[in-house]
């Protein structure tokens, strides 16, 4: 076994142990199961790296022929599974940048409409609300 | 029209960018004796909130720019607030003419339907540019597919709601998917609709500003992204 591999085995293993510790704390920065995946595949990756033939052996199985194939297609998998997982997170926050803007916006007007009328704390001129 | 019942009437308007034409149609609009406009600025960089508070208009300013569909929400939250008996929803470009209000209004006021969506194609639909006319077409065979109401236009921003319409309804699309996610929304209501004519202007102002037409890409993207995803 190569240096190489070994730094490399010893890296994914650590990865793989981190992923977990972080998916057994309550608060999460991800949902769970995806996280214990997630460990799974630093798992893999770790295994792959001892044992290089398995992926060769992975692809015959799956009629790819070699294994660098097998590992540029689970990479672009996984690429598709995280971006789609960012856009979702994006989508997430313009919603909730939306209803602050929305608040802001409906409580700036209330504030101007119930301050006195002697030089009320305007941030801005047209921020306004001249009922009539 | 009393005076009293128009106090209820609350003109809703999202402006973006829309300071040459604002003051005028604020000004119309109170000159009508619809004596409650909300003007939305929606983040604009231009004049355009100083512009609809100096014409008389109650002025909320969106920090950052959401869209018309989010501006619109927040017209709406605001004028439910104020006690708004009837919403109307006007495009800030000039576009919509305020003799229509009337027609419009009517019918949620006396109860007889809680939305009145405003049409184009009731009527003179040869004010419409030709190429606006087929894509309008599509839309409307596509949102008849989508929420199953047969109306005749598609994407008018004219329209009345009812207090009770407008307290149920909820935009999510931000931008201007939001007509489509309208009707959507009035046809899961079950309550009743009508549809009524009224004049659009393709003024050269309103044409130049407006949509090109290869917007209804992202616009229908927006919609299914928004159906799916929710
Ligand atoms: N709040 C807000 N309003 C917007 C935005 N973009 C456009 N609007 C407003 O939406 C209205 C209609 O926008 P247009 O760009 O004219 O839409 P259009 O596709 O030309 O629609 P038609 O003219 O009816 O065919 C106008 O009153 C604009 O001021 C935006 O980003 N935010
Ligand atoms: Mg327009």
């Amino acid at each position: 076994m190569t240096t190489f591999q070994l730094v490399a085995i010893a890296v994914c293993l650590g990865m793989a142990l981190l992923t977990w510790a972080v998916a057994l704390q309550r608060q999460n920065v991800a949902p769970r199961q995806v996280l214990l995946l997630w460990g799974l595949l630093w798992l893999a990756a770790a295994a792959a790296l001892a044992v290089p033939d398995a992926i060769t052996y992975l692809a015959h199985r799956l009629g790819i022929g070699r294994g660098a194939d097998v590992l540029l297609y689970l990479a672009v998998l996984a690429g598709c599974a995280v971006a789609f997982r960012l856009s979702m997170a994006q989508r997430r926050l313009e919603q909730q940048v939306t209803v602050l803007v929305r608040e802001l916006a409906i409580a700036r007007s209330e504030a101007s409409a119930t301050a006195p009328t002697a030089a009320p704390p305007q941030t801005s001129p047209d921020a306004v609300e001249a009922g009539p | 029209m009393p005076s009293a019942a128009r106090a209820g009437v609350f003109v809703v308007i999202a402006a973006y960018r829309e300071a040459p034409a604002i003051a005028s149609v604020v000004r119309e609009l109170l000159a009508a004796d619809w004596p409650r406009v909300v003007v939305v600025d929606d983040g604009s960089d231009d004049a355009t909130g100083a512009e609809a508070a100096a014409a008389g208009a109650m002025v909320l300013r969106h920090v950052l720019n959401r869209g018309q569909g989010a501006a619109l929400q927040t017209g709406i939250a605001f004028a439910l607030r104020r006690g708004a008996r009837v919403i109307v929803t006007f495009d800030a470009d000039g576009q919509h003419r305020p003799e229509d209000l009337p027609g419009l209004v009517a019918p949620v006021l006396c109860g007889e339907v809680d939305v009145v969506l405003g049409s184009r194609f009731l009527g003179h639909e040869g004010a419409v540019p030709w190429r606006r006319r087929l894509l309008l077409r599509a839309a409307r065979q596509f949102q008849r597919w989508t929420s199953g109401l047969a109306l005749t236009d598609a994407h008018n921003g004219l329209r009345a709601l009812s207090e009770r319409m407008a307290a149920r309804l909820c935009l999510r699309m931000d931008r201007m998917a939001h007509a489509s996610e309208l009707v959507d929304q009035v046809a899961l209501s079950g309550l009743p609709w009508r549809e009524v004519s009224v004049h659009v202007a393709y003024t050269d102002y309103a044409r130049a500003k407006g949509q090109r037409g290869w917007a209804a890409v992202r616009v229908l993207r927006d919609y299914v992204v928004g159906r799916l995803l929710g």
